[in-house]
């Protein structure tokens, strides 16, 4: 037996040895080449008719579904439309109560000038201080308002200072008389429309007066008749 | 393997819809996508039913993927994305001790790949998912976190986990 020369491997081949030992070496050598499984043989025709179904069923249930899509889409559009409307509507309708804090508006009454010779009648109409009649319940955010006051009015010095407008009480009842007759008839003999007017004759019963006029005859007098 | 037989002309007769191109892919290809979904799974019915799901997939959308050399990396994703959809209810992530999740280098024992596809088996379906995902499949832990609902860190201490659980059950394995 002839004896043949032996060889001595390099001095890392120990180590070498050890590391591919360590585990995630043995790891990476075997995981690529794990058992494989080979699944039933069935597993074809199964997939193959779950093409086939897939198949057929777009051809019409891709329209339904469109068609579903879309009528949903109307029909949901419409109802919003309608919604929207009916929101409006109970909108402009409803009155929700909001409390208003009277403490918040200040109405600063306007100076209105006092002489009764000036203005009698306007005096009733004089703004005075603001009172709301009712608190409702209404709340809004209470805003601090401008103080608010009226232009002062200031009347001149003017011939019109001492216009005076007579108060004339006219009874309500009173039925003003007229000077004018009229008669109409449909005879053949008489005039279809008589008229008949006496001016001239009653001229205290006009009851032409004076109803505006300056106490001064040095000033206008203003005249207005019926 | 079977890139090397998955040519151009076959992935066109695929994209035409021509059945026998369709069964002579599935026939390259349904090891491993049976194996992938039957390692996440461990459960024969639904990894058949991962498997039909994926082979219907890739047959429908097949016309839309633009890198054909990339079609078996493309079967992998999808079976591994259905795979964890069928999985996701009985996966549960415990939550592991510091101890647990700290990977020992000290190994001393050889192991084959049959030994290992066994304990990989025996994992719990959480770490099995993350390390099927991570080891085998080459996911990077952001998008495993991503498609099992869990955090990059929570991803990478159930890798280590399941590597020391690796660890253990191949030692039981050897000595059983």
């Amino acid at each position: 037996m002839k004896k043949l020369p032996e060889h001595s491997p390099k001095a890392s081949a120990w180590e070498d040895l050890l590391k591919k030992g360590t585990f995630q070496s043995q790891l990476d050598n075997h995981l690529p080449t794990l058992p494989q499984f080979a699944p039933q043989d069935a597993a074809w025709e199964k997939i193959t008719t779950e093409l086939d179904r897939k198949k057929v069923i777009p051809l019409w249930i891709r329209w339904s579904a469109a068609a579903a899509v879309i009528a949903i889409l109307l029909f949901s559009l419409f109802s919003i439309n309608r919604t929207e409307e009916k929101i409006q509507d109970a909108e402009l309708l409803t009155e929700n109560p909001v409390e208003i804090d009277n403490s918040a508006v200040e109405v600063v009454p306007s100076e209105v000038p006092t002489s009764k010779e000036t203005f009698t009648s306007s005096a009733e109409n004089a703004p005075g201080k603001f009172s709301p009649k009712k608190k409702t319940k209404r709340s809004i955010e209470i805003i601090e308002a401008p103080k608010m006051t009226l232009p002062e009015l200031e009347l001149s010095q003017s011939k019109n200072q001492s216009l005076i407008i007579p108060e004339t009480k006219v009874p309500e009842a009173k039925i003003q008389e007229t000077l004018h007759q009229v008669s109409i008839s449909w005879s053949k003999i008489k005039p279809g429309l008589q008229i008949k007017t006496s001016f001239g004759r009653m001229e205290s019963g006009l009851g032409q007066k004076p109803q505006a006029s300056s106490n001064e005859n040095s000033q206008i007098t203003l005249e207005i008749n019926n | 393997m079977e890139k090397e037989r998955i040519d151009y002309n076959l992935i066109e007769a695929v994209i035409a819809q021509d059945r026998k191109a369709q069964f002579q892919l599935f026939e390259l290809t349904k090891k491993m996508v049976y194996s992938l979904a039957f390692r996440i799974l461990n459960d024969e019915d639904t990894a058949h039913d991962v498997l039909q799901d994926t082979f219907v997939k890739v047959f429908q959308e097949i016309k839309n993927l633009k890198h054909p050399e990339a079609l078996v990396s493309w079967m992998k994703t999808i079976t591994a994305r259905k795979a964890v959809e069928k999985a996701k209810k009985q996966i549960v992530f415990e939550k592991l001790s510091s101890a647990e999740d700290q990977c020992e280098d000290h190994f001393e024992a050889w192991f084959d790949a049959e030994l290992l596809d066994q304990a990989i088996r025996s994992l719990p379906p959480g770490s099995r998912a993350v390390f099927m995902l991570v080891e085998v499949e080459g996911y990077p832990h952001q998008e495993v976190g991503k498609m099992l609902g869990i955090s990059e860190s929570t991803s990478k201490s159930q890798l280590n986990y399941a590597k020391n659980l690796l660890k253990t059950r191949i030692k039981t394995l050897l000595q059983a």
